[in-house]
């Protein structure tokens, strides 16, 4: 199932930037700047183009260390839920014939 | 104290090769004849970044006319900032904008002046339809973003879904629809270019159709006139809350026409530090926050939504910058607004176009 799933990858236009000033990172694009916590700035940094939305979340899920089937179910579905987020406004796009 | 601003606005130049009748730029042009120096530009860019600033826009005018944009370009990437182009796209070769990708330009915004090659030669007072269509697919060539911009104003407001369609074929990410904001040349034109509610209305039900359809594909984003909104736009998202405007001529300002208010005290970049302007310099203090509210604004529970409107919408309708923005049906000028409604209603007969230029406009209001 996972196979199927097309690689992400932060869009062309998006950029990652610190923001020295409140001391988070923000996702830059066309007219917008989206405040971004340590755990999504850390899904956005695994959008490089080598892994799916499964392997992203897998990779969080190994990051965490959740104890507890429950609390690996409850990153898997966050983290995807923020990668469609993401995609549907166009900051991370799905790589094309990845 | 002041707090931290997000965007630069760099306007490079008011030079420009269109002559636009909706152009948002003061006036009187020949005042402000004196550009700084790319030095002074680069230097302002660094001390942007210090106080926070992220992205910047660079716009004019017509930017492309500073030969010196490129330094620019590579000194905002220097310090990580997202760089916007705003250009009409005149005059610009393949060559240059793989120059300016190259140096770290990450968005072009080009304006296109209606779908309609002739129509768009009206209001510009110059045909650069094929021109544009060129850029646009070198932008998308060199892999930036791309967001079309079209002012919408009566001669124009009936053909949106052209323009919805031109967008797609250009596959832009970006579509804005932006009704005209009645300042500068707009404002001498505004009795030939306000649309009817009607208009308006059918422009906003085309726009929201388009955005549901395209979801996902290209974003439509449609401004609103605020003549006809009931409550004032949130003008630069507050007086010198977010923005950093600064003009040709390097004066700081917290929008692109404040200078235009008398009394109000801006000073150069070339004068003192972008930080203490920013911070401290009497036109940003003037209307920054709320203290400087009357009634209806000062108890309205939307002061920290629109920021009680436009600074210099109110001076130049009503002669004091301080007034509630008459475009609020709350504002006790609001009959300005009103009346400059009614008018386009009432089918008169519109007086001809004024194109822009760098004379002074002999403007009786």
């Amino acid at each position: 199932m996972t196979a199927a799933e097309p690689r992400l990858e932060v869009a062309r236009n998006a950029r990652l930037r610190w923001d020295k000033i409140e001391a988070r990172h923000v996702l830059l694009s066309p007219e917008r700047g989206l405040a971004l916590n340590e755990t999504a700035t850390e899904v956005v940094r695994l959008c490089d183009g080598t892994r799916t939305a499964g392997e992203i979340a897998a990779a969080c899920v190994a990051k965490y260390g959740p104890a507890t089937e429950g609390e690996r179910k409850g990153i898997d579905r966050d983290v995807r839920k923020w990668l469609a987020e993401l995609v549907f406004r166009g900051l991370v796009v799905e790589q094309r014939g990845g | 104290m002041a707090p931290r601003p997000y965007t630069l606005v760099a306007e490079l130049t008011y030079r420009c090769p269109l002559r636009c009748a909706y152009c948002a730029n003061p006036t009187d042009l020949e005042a402000h004849a004196n550009e700084l120096a790319e030095a002074d530009w680069l230097r302002t860019l660094a001390e942007a970044e210090a106080i926070g600033v992220m992205a910047v826009n660079f716009t004019g005018g017509e930017p492309l006319l500073r030969a010196d944009l490129e330094p620019m370009v590579v000194r905002a990437r220097e310090l990580g900032l997202y760089a916007s182009l705003i250009t009409s796209g005149v005059p610009l070769e393949r060559e240059r904008l793989a120059k300016l990708r190259a140096s770290g330009l990450d968005h072009v915004q080009l304006s296109f002046q209606d779908a309609d090659a002739a129509c768009g030669e009206r209001i510009a007072g110059l045909d650069a339809f094929e021109e544009k269509l060129c850029v646009a697919a070198w932008v998308k060539e060199l892999g930036l973003a791309l967001t079309v911009n079209v002012v919408l104003h009566a001669d124009n407001v009936d053909r949106v879904e052209a323009i919805v369609a031109l967008a797609e074929r250009l596959s832009a990410d970006r579509l804005e629809l932006a009704h005209t904001q009645f300042l500068g040349w707009a404002l001498a034109n505004r009795a030939r270019l306000m649309p009817t509610a009607a208009q308006i209305e059918a422009s906003r039900a085309t726009a929201k159709a388009a955005k549901a359809r395209l979801a996902g594909r290209m974003e439509v984003l449609m401004v609103l006139p605020d003549y006809v909104a009931g409550r004032p736009r949130a003008c630069m998202d507050g007086w010198g809350r977010r923005f950093i405007v600064v003009a040709p001529d390097g004066l700081v300002l917290p929008c692109h026409a404040a200078h235009t208010i008398p009394g109000l005290a801006f000073e150069s970049v070339r004068a003192r530090p972008l930080a203490e302007l920013w911070e401290s310099s009497g036109g940003f203090e003037r209307f920054r926050g709320e203290a400087w509210m009357a009634e209806p604004c000062r108890s309205c529970d939307r002061r920290g939504i629109d920021f009680g409107g436009c600074r210099c919408q109110a001076f130049h309708l009503t002669g004091d910058a301080a007034r509630t923005d008459p475009a609020c049906e709350l504002a006790p000028d609001h009959a300005l607004v009103a009346d400059a409604v009614a008018l386009a209603e009432s089918g008169a007969a519109r007086p001809a176009i004024v194109l822009r230029s760098m004379r002074r406009l002999p403007l009786a209001r």
